[in-house]
């Protein structure tokens, strides 16, 4: 895994500090920025050449989709960004998960399956 | 249902409205959610499209199935709410009541109703690479006041800049102010004939109401909406003098909270009939008895009531309010007992819901029950589960 677009991973990671000279301001900006998140409505920082670009800078093959249950506002966004990528000529995929999972072996085999597309 | 003459009014307005948006040439085409200020549309003579009204047609013809698995193939999840899984299906294959929707030329959104349709707009918005105009209703958590009113109106002042430079003419405030009081008139007619509700027996049940909500969801703001129903009022309010019930013998009075089960419709009826159960009120018509209600006369900004109005709905209150509210009608409405509907497709009206019970129940020291089940997705309901945990609620309620 070259790179990732987790909320609790580079969305947080890539936040530079809270400007608090005006916090309304600065809270703004950190919410909406840099990283575009599926919760916030930004069409100023759309996700779709974001991740685009991100794919190419990481210059990684693919890309894995990770659904945990129950984002609504993930799985809205999702079919339309594989769409994207798809138009980019990028292979993706996509794993259920659900927070009280105890096997993984399912996801396990999509993965190795999706790595052996990448493989071609 | 109950045989109302209105009826086939309705239907003949439903039909003109979607055959005028489906031939238009001249008109915009604006899809809108049901919850919001449609009244800034028929200003500028753009027709309204209301996916969610759409989609519950569908699943009231039992045509969502079908829809929702062409959605689903194209990737979205089974987790997202069944109406826009409806929708987009609908638009995907072209299908459902009179072949799909036209397409928008912008779409027009409120969160008073659930932040789910925003997420829902956007793929719309991409999909048909048009504008999306957001009115962001904050939730009240502890009631309204001045601030979120005066947020609401900036908002509206936006979306008039927003509709004059789309259509390319000054906001035709005049016209507005018409449409205010239409859409006011309208929506009292509507108020008023649910409120008769209260008569025993009740001249009408929930039902009813569901399939005749038809026209104040799409045409509030229209002449004939108001022609509609004062045309509805007076043959509800004629049955009520006559003490003529919805059905033969009203044993129990019950509310219904949150939205149909729009595929169950007819078995359901049959089924509280058995019963000798009558579906008197529901949180979720009544609403539309609360949103652009005032008096347009009164003194104070147009703006600010509107936006009260549009705030103020049950769906966008926090608990406090929402269980004093059910505890109102319990009483009002001389209620045996409720129903709640938990709905796996709207979360917001369902959240927290056996809470409720509880504290309604406590409340009123009358029975609630919870049935699981979805508005528009036959494929997680179940007859039996549903019906028997009725059957048992029904049985705890004393009667009238």
């Amino acid at each position: 895994m070259v790179d990732d677009d987790f909320a609790n991973g580079w969305r947080i990671v890539s936040k530079g500090e809270l400007q608090v000279e005006d916090l309304v301001e600065g809270v703004t900006e950190f919410l909406f920025n840099p990283a575009p998140c599926c919760c916030i409505y930004n069409p100023e920082n759309d996700r779709h050449p974001y991740l685009v670009d991100k794919v190419k800078g990481a210059e990684a093959d693919g890309v894995l989709f990770w659904y945990i249950k129950f984002c609504e506002p993930d799985a809205f966004d999702r079919p339309q960004l594989m769409g994207r990528l798809k138009e980019e000529d990028i292979p993706s995929a996509t794993i259920d998960v659900e927070l009280s999972m105890t096997t993984f072996d399912a996801v396990k085999t999509r993965i190795n399956a999706f790595c052996e597309i990448l493989e071609g | 249902m109950t045989e109302f003459k209105a009826f086939s009014k309705m239907k003949e307005l439903m039909t003109n409205y979607y055959i005028e948006a489906k031939t238009t040439k001249e008109k915009p085409i604006a899809w809108i959610t049901s919850g919001a200020p449609v009244e800034f549309l028929f200003a500028m003579d753009i027709i309204p499209i209301y996916p969610e009204n759409y989609a519950a047609m569908c699943a009231a013809s039992h045509q969502s199935v079908e829809l929702m698995e062409a959605a689903e193939q194209a990737g979205f999840s089974q987790d997202i709410c069944a109406y826009a899984r409806t929708d987009f299906g609908a638009d995907i294959t072209q299908g459902g009541p009179a072949a799909g929707l036209p397409p928008p030329h912008f779409l027009l959104c409120s969160t008073n109703i659930c932040k789910t349709v925003i997420k829902w707009y956007e793929v719309v918005a991409r999909k048909y690479n048009v504008p999306l105009f957001i009115v962001d209703t904050p939730f009240l958590h502890e009631g309204l006041n001045k601030d979120l009113i005066d947020y609401t109106v900036t908002q509206f002042r936006d979306l008039e800049d927003f509709l004059s430079e789309f259509i390319g003419r000054p906001f035709d405030r005049d016209r507005f102010y018409e449409v205010l009081a239409l859409s006011q008139e309208a929506a009292e007619h509507w108020r008023r004939m649910l409120y008769l509700g209260k008569t025993v027996p009740s001249p009408f049940n929930s039902l009813d109401s569901f399939i005749h909500l038809g026209p104040i969801v799409t045409l509030r703001g229209t002449k004939e909406c108001v022609d509609y129903y004062k045309l509805l009022y007076e043959e509800v309010a004629e049955r009520a003098e006559k003490k003529i019930g919805s059905i033969p013998e009203e044993r129990y009075r019950v509310l219904w909270d949150n939205l149909p089960v729009w595929f169950k419709m007819r078995r359901l009826e049959r089924f509280f009939e058995e019963k000798k159960c009558t579906l008197v009120v529901t949180t979720y018509a009544n609403s539309w008895g609360g949103m652009s209600n005032y008096q347009v006369e009164e003194e104070g900004d147009p703006y600010e009531l509107l936006a009260a109005s549009y705030l103020d709905v049950y769906i966008n209150w926090g608990f406090e309010e929402r269980i004093k509210y059910l505890a109102q009608l319990m009483d009002e409405f001389c209620l045996t007992g409720f129903v709640m509907h938990s709905n796996r497709s709207c979360k917001p009206y369902s959240v927290g819901m056996y809470r409720l019970q509880e504290e309604v129940s406590k409340l009123t020291a009358r029975p609630g029950v919870v049935i699981e089940a979805d508005q528009n997705d036959p494929r997680i309901y179940s007859d039996a589960q549903v019906e028997t945990r009725l059957e048992a609620f029904i049985e705890s309620m004393d009667s009238i």
